[in-house]
């Protein structure tokens, strides 16, 4: 009888001690051992929690498994979390681990991006070096229906300006224009770019990439002197009237292209750089279509939200991503702006590079939203009212 | 041969049985009396192993009831025949298959053979024609021999009867007494019966057994007990006395 | 106080019985597969007696939820999502329903039954020749429940199904087509697989509380009438604490 009430309650504790371990215990599987650790570091975040999800390519391959904090790391860094993935799944050195919102309502996962298929695989207790941090749908939307507006404003305006921009070149109107068509002058580009290419064969033998190049510092010095150069050039046509604006509008100052392209080539004899000028005001044309799909996607999206009665956007708010997107909108705005106007020089042609870049991560980053928007199904919340009332 | 050593018993806290020693023979009919709740019926489940000792030990053939493993104590239950209280037959089966159920668990035989074993025990106890009746149909002595028969079906060495004439009307309760004696002889069987009745007892008994309160008062043959100077053994056998007179009488009208 | 321990350790003491008995059963379902005839006598009690009775019960589950659901979701305009209601049958109105019904009908059952073989000395009987009880009746009936608890919920299931679709096209009006659309189209096989495991586990526990009480009966008729209202009483509580727990832990893995 004792050993009857000891062993009973032995059991009834061990039952007890389980069905709280139910309460407690949110996600199984970490405990069940299976899968490997692996390291990211994040600047923040946002609400990711332990327990929640690691994807790949939208396929659930691990959990979060610990989340610290690391106030003397470098913010960039601060938060290290330890993930739990599946034992079938590889994740490789290249791959990139990017926080990612769940849904509009909130819940954020990890999604593992692939990178380069040929990198090492990462093995136990690794650390997955590249990270991102997707903006927060709060830090987006915030007054968005200012936000948005402008942005399609702004945007119209760019697009206008490429516009004409574009057909004038191929209408083969200004200089830059018949430097494209004008053979006479194609033998001359050919000089320039066979100068350069010995410039850069020079560098290449004397010091390799153009990284060690800044470094060292009597090519510092020619760059200096080049940059100089350049400056003169570029003053010198200044004094002159002979704005490479104008080159691009009037037809009469063709004349003188022969000594701008003499002058040109003086001064891409000695440039390293000079490289993908042309290439960029090709690539606008992609980059106007990029655009215009970003338009009619936000303009679906503004009209969702003011539809929505704007409420999600009041719940929303924070400063950076406007500020961003204000200051990319800057970029686009000015530089297209100068090149319509016909202020451009050459140096303003290569920030057509940043400002691309800019308006390629902006493109991505509203498609982010755009799409977690529209993956709400309505049905959720239904079925959840629903069983609700029972 | 069944021996039973410093038995004690106990329900939680009460004490029940305290210090039983005895020996049972071989083709011997040990009958244990005493009053209700003296123990008697809880010192048989010991006997058939039903239930295990607080202390002491209960060894049949040489060998413990209460450590048997259950293929051994499987084959101890094929030797043994036991009959409960209130004959302990299954109410959801016929007559007939409750005298069937231990040959068909411990037997092969086939079933056409089972059937006229069945007759013929039930037949031995008295009770031919009922194979198909349910026990509910039949009455407080049937039920008995019904039990009997079943208990019989193994053709046992041992036997264990609880309470076998209890609650019956003397002219079946002496016409189980000659079946148990007639059962000896014929199976050769060593026998364990709890009684009330004395007039019975001293019938059939070779040794009586009287218990008091858990404990083992008097051990005897029949003659034995009659000559007991124990003022307990007077006092129970006097208290029946009048009641002894009338059932001399009726087994002497019997005969 | 000392009444207090004292229940505690009684408790304690009836925690170490069933988990014991329900091992011993378990241990001898070998014994009730061999003895096929108790078995299939088992399965045929369990299914015949429940099978209407489990029927009427599920048909109307179904009309009563399509009747609240289509109310609710008429408040959304949702009223096309009302075959959502089928999923709640399949989680969790199925299987506790029809364990409440076989708990009703057959744990009592085998409470009585099993009560009154006690009292009579026919359990005694049993192990006096050499039968274990766990292994002659509780394992066939413990394999008989476990085994028919999900056919029986499967088609409680159905039958709630066709009420609601039924209630659906007439209170709804959402054609039967459209609710089977919805209600398939959000079924995951996942969940079929889990209502089924519940239903295997709640048969074992309303078999085994059963026949534990059963065998726990003293004291005659009226014993036998109390151990069965406690079967029933005990095996209701049982199943939906099991429910809970088990849904916690299949939804977790």
């Amino acid at each position: 009888m004792a050993r009857k009430v000891l062993v009973g309650m032995l059991l009834l504790g061990a039952l007890f001690i389980f069905g709280l371990a139910t309460f407690y215990v949110e996600n199984w599987q970490r405990y069940l051992g299976k899968g490997y650790p692996l390291k990211a570091k994040f600047p923040l975040v946002h609400t990711l929690d332990v327990g929640d999800i690691v994807r790949m390519s939208g396929v659930e391959v691990g959990a979060v498994e610990e989340l610290t904090i690391n106030t003397e790391a470098p913010p960039q860094r601060q938060v290290e979390a330890v993930l739990r993935i599946n034992l079938d799944v590889t994740v490789r050195a290249e791959d990139k681990a990017v926080i990612k919102m769940a849904s509009i309502f909130g819940g954020y996962y990890v999604a593992l991006e692939p990178g380069d298929r040929n990198a090492r695989t990462l093995g136990e207790d690794e650390e997955i070096v590249n990270t991102a941090v997707a903006p927060s749908v709060t830090e987006v939307v915030e007054e968005s229906k200012v936000t948005l507006e402008e942005i399609r404003e702004g945007f119209n305006g760019a697009f206008e300006n490429i516009d004409t921009l574009t057909a004038d070149l191929r209408e083969g109107k200004g200089t830059l224009a018949r430097l494209l068509t004008d053979e006479e002058l194609a033998a001359d580009m050919d000089v320039i770019v066979q100068g350069l290419k010995t410039a850069s064969e020079r560098l290449e033998k004397g010091e390799g990439v153009l990284g060690k190049l800044l470094m060292d510092e009597d090519m510092e010095d020619d760059l200096q002197k080049l940059l100089a150069n350049l400056k003169e050039t570029s003053e010198d046509l200044a004094e002159g009237k002979g704005l490479l604006g104008r080159l691009l509008t009037d037809e009469e100052l063709s004349q003188d292209v022969d000594a701008i392209v003499s002058s040109l080539k003086t001064a891409s004899e000695r440039l390293e750089t000079g490289e993908g000028v042309l290439g960029k005001l090709l690539m606008d044309q992609q980059m106007a279509e990029d655009v215009s799909t970003l338009i009619t996607n936000l303009k679906d999206i503004s009209d969702d939200m003011l539809s929505g009665e704007g409420t999600m956007a009041k719940l929303l708010r924070s400063d950076e991503v406007y500020q961003q997107l204000m200051s990319a909108l800057d970029d686009l705005g000015e530089a297209t702006g100068a090149i319509a106007r016909g202020e451009g020089t050459i140096g303003k042609l290569v920030q057509d590079d940043e400002v691309y870049s800019k308006i390629k991560q902006l493109l991505q980053d509203v498609q982010g939203i755009v799409d977690a928007y529209r993956e709400q199904s309505p049905v959720i919340s239904v079925a959840g009212s629903l069983f609700g009332a029972f | 041969m069944i021996e039973v050593r410093d038995l004690e018993a106990a329900y939680g806290e009460t004490s029940v049985l305290q210090g039983i020693s005895l020996t049972v023979q071989p083709q011997e009919i040990m009958v244990i009396m005493g009053q209700s709740g003296c123990g008697k019926s809880t010192f048989l489940r010991h006997l058939i192993g039903l239930q295990k000792p607080r202390a002491g030990t209960v060894q049949i053939n040489g060998t413990h009831v209460s450590e048997m493993s259950h293929k051994d104590y499987r084959a101890f239950c094929r030797s043994v025949g036991v009959l409960f209280q209130s004959g302990g037959l299954f109410n959801s089966m016929t007559v007939g298959q409750n005298v069937a159920f231990p040959l068909k668990e411990y037997t092969r035989l086939a079933d056409p053979v089972i059937d006229i074993v069945v007759k013929l025990k039930l037949q031995q106890v008295g009770l031919g024609g009922v194979e198909n009746q349910m026990p509910s149909e039949l009455s407080g002595g049937m039920k008995k021999r019904a039990g009997l028969a079943r208990a019989l079906a193994l053709d046992p060495n041992i036997l264990f009867l609880d309470e076998p004439t209890t609650g019956l009307d003397p002219i079946i309760a002496a016409g189980i007494d000659e079946l148990i004696l007639r059962i000896r002889d014929i199976y050769q069987a060593t026998m364990v019966v709890v009684a009330h009745d004395i007039a019975s007892s001293m019938q059939i008994a070779d040794k009586i057994a009287l218990f008091r309160d858990g404990k083992l008062i008097e051990l005897g043959s029949p003659e034995e007990i009659r000559a007991s100077r124990n003022a307990y053994v007077r006092q129970f056998l006097n208290r029946q006395a009048e009641r002894d007179e009338d059932g001399e009488g009726a087994l002497r009208y019997l005969r | 106080m000392p009444a207090f321990v004292e229940s505690v350790k009684r408790t304690c003491a009836a925690a170490y019985d069933v988990a014991a008995l329900t091992l011993d059963s378990i241990r001898h379902i070998g014994y009730a597969l061999k003895r096929h005839k108790l078995l299939f006598k088992q399965l045929y009690e369990v299914g015949n007696s429940s099978l209407v009775i489990v029927g009427v019960f599920g048909l109307f589950v179904g009309l009563i939820l399509v009747l609240y659901g289509g109310d609710q979701l008429r408040r959304f305009n949702q009223e096309k999502l009302v075959g959502l209601t089928g999923l709640a049958i399949v989680w969790e109105f199925g299987p506790v329903f029809t364990a409440f019904i076989v708990a009703g009908r057959i744990g009592s059952a085998y409470a009585a039954e099993i009560g009154t073989m006690q009292v009579y000395d026919e359990i005694d009987a049993l192990k006096s020749m050499g039968i274990k009880p766990e292994a002659y009746l509780v394992s066939p009936r413990l394999v008989a429940c476990a085994l028919l608890l999900p056919l029986l919920v499967i088609y409680a299931d159905f039958a709630a199904l066709m009420g609601g679709a039924g209630m659906a096209w007439f209170y709804v009006r959402v054609a039967p087509r459209e609710f089977f659309r919805i209600f398939f189209q959000y079924l995951e096989f996942r969940e079929m697989a889990r209502s089924l495991v519940k239903a295997v586990i709640f048969g074992g526990i309303i078999a085994v509380v059963g026949c534990y009480h059963g065998f726990k009966t003293t004291g005659g008729a009226a014993g036998v009438g109390k151990s069965t209202t406690q079967s029933v009483v005990h095996s209701l509580l049982a199943v939906l604490v099991a429910d809970y727990f088990i849904s916690k832990i299949l939804l977790a893995l």
